[in-house]
């Protein structure tokens, strides 16, 4: 147990590392950038300019002193002030954090439910039309990337009736409306209105991987020698599936659930800047492409800290769920 | 030994006969849909600039912005939709007419293209006004458009003349009801002594100037200039109009010359070419066709790179064992676990977003499951009898590594090359959507970005935005094709089933 937490911390400090080479030591030693250039006027003084330096420590040595400080402000969530409105980053995070985890958490528990359903449910149709019809749908869904669902949901259920007709049918963009009435159902009803486009683009294209791997999962398990005593038993081909192969099947459902998070948590500024979600993906776009230092060091840390927690879990979740596995 | 013998040997060797492969593949439905779409796809990347009509990057305004394809005009409603109207009114075309007091003054003559009109004087005349108007008749067949150009190449040279003021206009009548738009006007009028127009000047009349609209009393927010003015299919009458004014100064003796180059008068049509224009009217057919060579160049170049390094990393791994295979799993775990997009676009923030970049990015972030699954298969391979035979014989770590077992994994190596290629390919789409492609390349991605950015969704711009999407889905998805069908041949687990 301690050493998969061990391995885990390993990777948040390596992925720090390697955004400290990218953003620090590249721009400033291959490239010859100096970041204080977008903070600092360019106009100012030498020696203002030198104070400023002295104050954000650009005047140390890049290793040790910069990288260990880079380190723990990090691990200490002492992210600093975003170079573009002056606020206290970890406020901003905090704004648009429940909004990504809302859209990332609900399209992955959607995804699975879907993909458990179905792939067990057309492991009992085996060889029928609606197999290779949900077959075909994965593979489909699975090759789609979820810009390009978003982009033809964005121009089917939101501009072409907005435009031909005149309906808002569902929202352009954004997370709320303006001008909203304080009643909280209101709210919240106009926050799942905003939800559901984004939401229906990552269900839509996120399921056919799980389908498909579920689906081959329950098919190996089918031809375990414990199926078949159940069927000579006479159990029920229902009860067959939910008791026994269901049960064997969760902990790689699980592990595969947890290693879905990096890619979701990576698809999060395709999927936000292409919706207007105000949400982390965004706010990490819109961080990289001002060359925001500070909230792209932020935003980078909690994706990889999110992936790591998440991998942990499935870890302890695994072990809970498989007596089998033993955590050294 | 015959090439064909060495052939069928290679596939014996994957326990595959040669003529039960080929069947088993022509059978399958899928596989020759992905070749057929894929070799589609190569050559119009190899015959792109044959097959395009224009320069996908450096030509826009071929047409009037957000075109239509032309096919439309065969639906009906969409019949008369206005099309490219380009007139080159070169000197022979003007049908000319010289008015006024002093009609003897002035002289026309052709040089080589272009008309020129002197305008002597001795010094003897009085005062007096002449009139040079050139006219030109066209019929306009198509429903009203939504702009024009037109330029005018007039050079003016005048020497000594101080008391000749001149002044240069052009209206468009339309000949149903006769009703005249003037849409250039030199006003104030040119004096000789403290002008000369020098030969490369060259008018430019847009319909989307605001001065001229002022001047017809209309307000362009309100009302097109180009819809009022070519409102009916009729015929339409352009007039320049050169207007002389001599003061009648004694003793000014002098001349003044006129020539003007062939007129273009061009009307930008609302639909055009195979798959109509973009926000600034340029062809969109082209660049779907140069956008297959990046998409092309890119999957297939990071694919190669990917698996290039997966082979290394893992056959390295698997066969040295110990402290290189944990340092080579442990990055590639890392890898794996770490979300790749941000740290793509800050890579490419930081360094460039060269198309070069972007291939390395995405084949360094992309070699991990290959290497993991190359490491599972040469840790049984490397306990082979004939890898022992070969490392009796003497054979070097490397030789064994790279010569012996590396090529028993080549049927793993070929359909994960070619399943990597449709992520490559539409991860680069994705980041140009982002706005993060080459901006000397135009790919599919950066179609759509234009489209996202510039209202092709708020016009509803089908024919900018269905062809980028359908091209991107229909080559990833003839490479998946083509990467599960060998995956079913080549994988002796799948063949089985």
């Amino acid at each position: 147990m301690a050493k998969r937490g061990l391995d885990r911390i390993v990777l948040v400090v390596t992925v720090v590392t390697l955004q400290f080479i990218l953003i620090r030591v590249l721009p400033t030693y291959v490239m010859g950038i100096d970041p204080s250039r977008f903070l600092i006027d360019l106009d100012a003084p030498p020696d203002q300019k030198i104070l400023l330096r002295k104050q954000f420590g650009l005047d140390e040595p890049i290793f040790p002193h910069q990288y260990v400080r880079y380190v723990l402000n990090l691990f200490r969530g002492e992210f600093g002030f975003s170079f573009l409105t002056r606020q206290p980053v970890i406020n901003e995070i905090m704004e648009r954090l429940p909004n990504t985890v809302v859209l990332s958490g609900s399209s992955i528990l959607f995804d699975f439910v879907i993909g458990l359903t179905l792939g067990l449910y057309i492991v009992t149709k085996r060889e029928k039309r609606v197999d290779s019809l949900i077959i075909q749908a994965s593979i489909f869904s699975y090759i789609m990337p979820i810009w390009l669902m978003g982009l033809i949901l964005l121009m089917f259920l939101a501009w072409f009736p907005a435009v031909t007709w005149g309906i808002k049918l569902f929202p352009v963009s954004g997370t709320t409306s303006p001008l909203l009435p304080p009643d909280p159902l209101t709210r919240i009803l106009d926050y799942l209105w905003h939800l559901a486009l984004p939401l229906t683009a990552s269900i839509l294209t996120g399921f056919g991987a799980r389908t498909y791997y579920f689906r081959n999962l329950a098919i190996t398990e089918m031809e375990q020698d414990y199926v078949l005593t159940a069927r000579a038993k006479g159990l029920q081909e229902k009860h067959i599936m939910r008791r026994h192969v269901l049960r064997s099947v969760i902990p790689p459902v699980v592990t595969a659930v947890a290693l879905s998070v990096p890619g979701v948590v990576a698809g999060w500024i395709i999927t936000e800047t292409i919706f207007s979600w105000f949400g982390l993906g965004l706010y990490a776009f819109q961080a990289i492409t001002s060359y925001n230092y500070p909230a792209i060091q932020a935003v980078l840390f909690i994706q990889a800290v999110m992936t790591a927690v998440s991998l942990y879990v499935a870890d302890i979740a695994i072990a809970y769920l498989d007596p089998r596995v033993r955590l050294r | 030994m015959m090439p064909q013998q060495r052939r069928r040997l290679v596939l014996a060797r994957y326990g595959l006969h040669r003529r039960r492969t080929i069947h088993l593949l022509m059978r399958r439905k899928m596989w020759i849909f992905g070749i057929v779409v894929l070799m589609a796809n190569v050559l119009v990347a190899v015959f792109a600039p044959v097959i395009a009509t224009h320069d996908p990057i450096y030509e826009t305004h071929v047409a009037d912005n957000l075109a239509m394809p032309i096919w439309v005009t065969i639906f009906p409603g969409l019949e008369d939709t206005s099309r490219n109207v380009l007139m080159q009114i070169g000197p022979r075309n003007w049908n000319r007419v010289i008015q006024g007091t002093h009609t003897d003054l002035l002289r026309l003559d052709n040089v080589g293209a272009d008309l020129a009109a002197y305008y002597e004087r001795t010094g003897i005349e009085g005062n007096g006004e002449t009139e040079l108007s050139l006219t030109y008749s066209f019929e306009y067949g198509y429903a009203p458009p939504k702009t024009f150009v037109a330029l005018l190449p007039i050079g003016i040279t005048v020497s000594k003349l101080t008391g000749v003021t001149y002044k240069f206009a052009m209206s468009i009548t339309r000949n149903s009801d006769s009703k005249t738009f003037a849409v250039y006007d030199s006003y104030p009028p040119w004096r000789g002594s403290d002008f000369i127009r020098l030969g490369d000047n060259r008018i430019t009349i847009h319909s989307r100037d605001p001065t001229m609209a002022r001047r017809l009393g209309i307000s362009l927010l309100e009302r097109n200039l180009a819809e009022m003015i070519f409102s009916s299919k009729t015929s339409y009458m352009v007039t320049l109009t050169l207007l002389i004014l001599d003061d009648g100064v004694k003793e000014d003796a002098g001349q003044m010359k006129v020539t003007l180059s062939p007129v273009s008068f061009r009307i930008p049509g609302k639909v055009y070419g195979i798959l109509g224009t973009n926000h600034e009217g340029a062809d969109i057919f082209s660049q779907l066709v140069y956008g297959t060579r990046v998409s092309l160049i890119v999957g297939i170049l990071s694919a190669s790179i990917a698996v290039l390094v997966g082979v290394i990393v893992g056959v390295m791994a698997g066969y040295r064992g110990g402290l290189i295979d944990q340092a080579f799993m442990f990055v590639a775990d890392t890898l794996l676990q770490t979300p790749t997009l941000p740290i793509i676009i800050l890579v490419m923030m930081v360094f460039s977003r060269s198309i070069y970049v972007i291939i390395t990015i995405l084949a360094l972030l992309s070699w991990m499951g290959l290497a993991r699954q190359l490491r599972a298969w040469v840790l049984s391979l490397k306990e082979r009898p004939f890898v022992e035979a070969v490392r009796a014989a003497g054979g070097g770590d490397l030789y064994i590594m790279f010569k012996v077992i590396a090529p028993q994994t080549v049927p793993l190596l070929t359909y994960s090359f070619v399943l990597a290629i449709p992520g490559a390919i539409l991860t680069e789409a994705g980041l140009s959507i982002l706005g993060f492609g080459d901006p000397l390349f135009p790919s599919w991605g950066k179609i759509l970005n234009e489209a996202y950015g510039f209202g092709g969704f708020a016009s509803l711009a089908w024919w900018w935005i269905a062809p980028p999407m359908i091209a991107l889905l229909l080559l990833a998805l003839s490479i998946v094709f083509i990467g599960r069908t060998l995956e079913e041949v080549l994988n002796p687990r799948l063949r089985r089933r």
